[in-house]
């Protein structure tokens, strides 16, 4: 039988602490809407979409009220769009593009994620017209989010590819010149890219992916946050493995929660349930925030040295909670640190405390990766290009995923304050240190290898 | 000789010290009889006590009470002896689904009463309460209850927090699986049962 206290912790996680389901990720493949008409394809992608995601909405909502749980999203991955456009060019990705736009409107959903081509090691007809149609397809849509995955472990990286969206992200910035270039926020460019992740804008239905398939990502920072908080207040002096067992402690039932929601919603659809990411992921609201679990750990200023090993601590910490918790885990599992979207870090950039060299530091023992910065909008296609090199490297080397999500803002200049509203949250220009003089090195183009990793010091 | 005969609901309540469990039981061993269920709690100080005995012959109830009541020093010893068939006890008062209702806010009379009226009208079934007070402006009321499966439960938690948010109090009406997900080990897929497919 329940105890008081086992109740009470369970009605503060839910009431008072933020605890909510960050998104019910409904996986769809689209593959057997390929054809060589164009505007037929785009019919049977919006038909097929809106078959499959006819009761999603309406069930999570049901689920979430049966539980008293938030479920703040119902959101959409679909395969990979580029393989539907192998006979096609730019214009009809941007016709499929605003198909399932509508599709999401039909539904109900917020985000579609999945128009990805997956280029690690080299580019096809049908990947270069979505790479090519990315500026209009995201200018003119609302709920569409893409990604594009540029290295893997296994094949390294593809640096061609690299500086083809480097320059496409400049393109997308300035296609959305009037709203501060946010087109750039609804792509992501990854190393790894896992092919589950029902987060956006990098979620996608990989390959080896059910027809249909119920992805759940949870949330929680203010959980831990808080959790952290009790703990020193019942005892002010603890160890950093003290620290490390209750943010354990604490992601396993959070992550339980998604557990719960997601094997439910599945069932109820009839659908299978695939995983679960287990990912501290923040919102710009007080009280949802990572970075404000790394000040309650004791790194009163973001950025200060122990910042990344306060990360690795974490990170480490809710993946063994969290793996624990779930049948499936899978995503990007961990903590995000999108800078504009958690407050505590937006501000910690503002203020200096957090450089972007410092933030790529800690992208080596996070769980995604450079996510949400925004960029001067003079920015060059080779300082871009360089930027996601980096990252990518840091995933390919270390097996893991990097995401890389920068906004060079047209017109902006350093320091600037830069507002997208809602869960995109705001914060302030930043740039590399030294943005210039790689220009040889990423203008050679062709691949960085995969790397070896049976000498691995 | 029926079920009637053996089985007995025993109720005790007094002002709560050491030992009063050890004298309580002894007596029903003596007399013959197996505890088969049992809930003891304190509350404002004082013992109380439900258990549910089967006894090996009939006991008389009053000479069993008589018996319980000489064992305990007190005086103001509240006893009491039900005899009941035990499938009485087996058989559910509600048929459905169980939820936790929590209530939280500052403490003012009636508000038990006021939950309690929702869920009567409701049919739904209260198990368990318990009412904490030791923060007065932060009383907490929770309970588990059986929701029968037709009552609609979202019209439910509008109509409780209908009721009670006007009075500052925050409400909630919660599947019992949220609580047992966050709190036991084990799979989840063993809390589906219950869950229907559309």
């Amino acid at each position: 039988m329940l105890d008081t206290s086992d109740l009470s912790a369970t009605l503060r996680m839910i009431g008072e602490e933020n605890l909510d389901v960050r998104t019910v990720t409904l996986g769809v493949n689209l593959n057997r809407c390929a054809g060589q008409d164009g505007a037929a394809m785009a019919a049977a992608v919006y038909d097929r979409i809106c078959r499959a995601a006819e009761r999603l909405v309406p069930v999570a909502n049901v689920v979430g009220a049966r539980y008293g749980v938030e479920i703040v999203n119902k959101r959409i991955a679909v395969s990979p769009c580029s393989i539907l456009l192998e006979p096609h060019d730019a214009a009809t990705g941007v016709k499929l593009a605003q198909a399932m736009d509508r599709a999401c409107d039909t539904v109900g959903v917020d985000l579609l994620g999945g128009y990805s081509a997956l280029v690690q090691k080299g580019v096809t007809t049908g990947e270069r017209a979505l790479i090519d149609s990315l500026p209009e397809a995201l200018a003119t849509t609302r709920h569409v989010c893409a990604s594009v995955n540029i290295g893997t472990t296994k094949a390294g990286i593809n640096a061609d590819a690299v500086y083809l969206v480097a320059q496409t992200v400049l393109r997308i910035a300035e296609a959305s010149r009037d709203v501060r270039g946010f087109g750039a926020a609804k792509l992501l460019v990854f190393a790894n890219q896992p092919e589950d992740n029902p987060f956006m804008a990098g979620a996608m239905l990989g390959a080896g992916e059910p027809e249909c398939v119920i992805n759940v990502g949870v949330s929680g920072p203010g959980v831990v946050k808080r959790a952290i908080d009790r703990l020193f207040a019942a005892n002010g002096d603890r160890t950093l493995d003290q620290i490390a067992e209750e943010v354990k402690h604490t992601a396993y039932r959070v992550t339980r929660v998604g557990e719960l929601v997601g094997h439910e919603v599945a069932r109820r659809l009839g659908m299978r349930f695939g995983i679960v990411d287990l990912a501290l992921a923040p919102t710009p609201r007080i009280g949802d925030s990572v970075g404000e679990i790394y000040q309650a750990m004791g790194i009163a200023r973001l950025g200060a040295p122990g910042t990344t090993a306060a990360v690795m601590m974490l990170n480490d910490a809710v993946k063994k909670g969290g793996s624990f918790a779930s049948s499936a885990v899978g995503g990007l599992s961990g903590a995000f640190i999108p800078v504009m979207e958690d407050h505590a870090i937006s501000d910690a950039v503002t203020h200096g405390d957090l450089t972007l060299e410092k933030l790529e530091a800690m992208t080596a023992v996070c769980s995604v990766g450079l996510d949400m910065i925004l960029l001067p909008g003079d920015t060059t296609a080779e300082t871009l290009a360089g930027i996601i090199l980096d990252e990518a490297a840091i995933g390919v080397t270390n097996r893991k995923t990097t995401g890389i999500r920068i906004i060079p803002v047209p017109g902006a200049k350093l320091g600037e304050r830069v507002d997208f509203g809602g869960l995109f949250g705001a914060g302030t220009v930043t740039a590399p240190a030294c943005p210039h003089g790689n220009e040889a090195f990423v203008r050679h183009g062709g691949h960085i290898p995969a790397p070896i990793h049976s000498l691995n010091n | 000789m029926d079920d009637t005969d053996k089985t007995f609901l025993i109720t005790a309540m007094l002002p709560d010290r050491v030992g009063i469990l050890r004298d309580i039981t002894g007596v029903i061993f003596l007399q013959g009889g197996n505890l088969t269920d049992l809930r003891q709690t304190i509350i404002g100080g004082v013992f109380s006590l439900s258990c549910v005995a089967e006894f090996k012959g009939a006991p008389d109830p009053a000479k069993l009470r008589a018996a319980i009541a000489a064992d305990l020093p007190e005086k103001d010893a509240q006893v009491c002896i039900m005899p009941c068939a035990a499938a009485t006890f087996d058989a559910p008062s509600a048929v459905g689904e169980r939820y936790v209702a929590a209530v939280s806010g500052p403490d003012r009379p009636g508000r038990v009463h006021a939950i309690a009226e929702i869920f009567a009208a409701h049919g739904v079934n209260v198990e368990d309460w318990r009412h904490d007070l030791s923060d007065r402006d932060h009383a907490l009321t929770i309970g588990i209850v059986t929701v029968p499966d037709a009552c609609d439960v979202r019209r439910l938690q509008h109509e409780l927090s209908g009721k009670l948010e006007p009075f500052g109090m925050a409400v909630s009406l919660r599947h019992e699986n949220i609580f047992r997900a966050t709190n036991e080990v084990g799979p989840i897929d063993a809390l589906m049962k219950a869950v229907p497919r559309e």
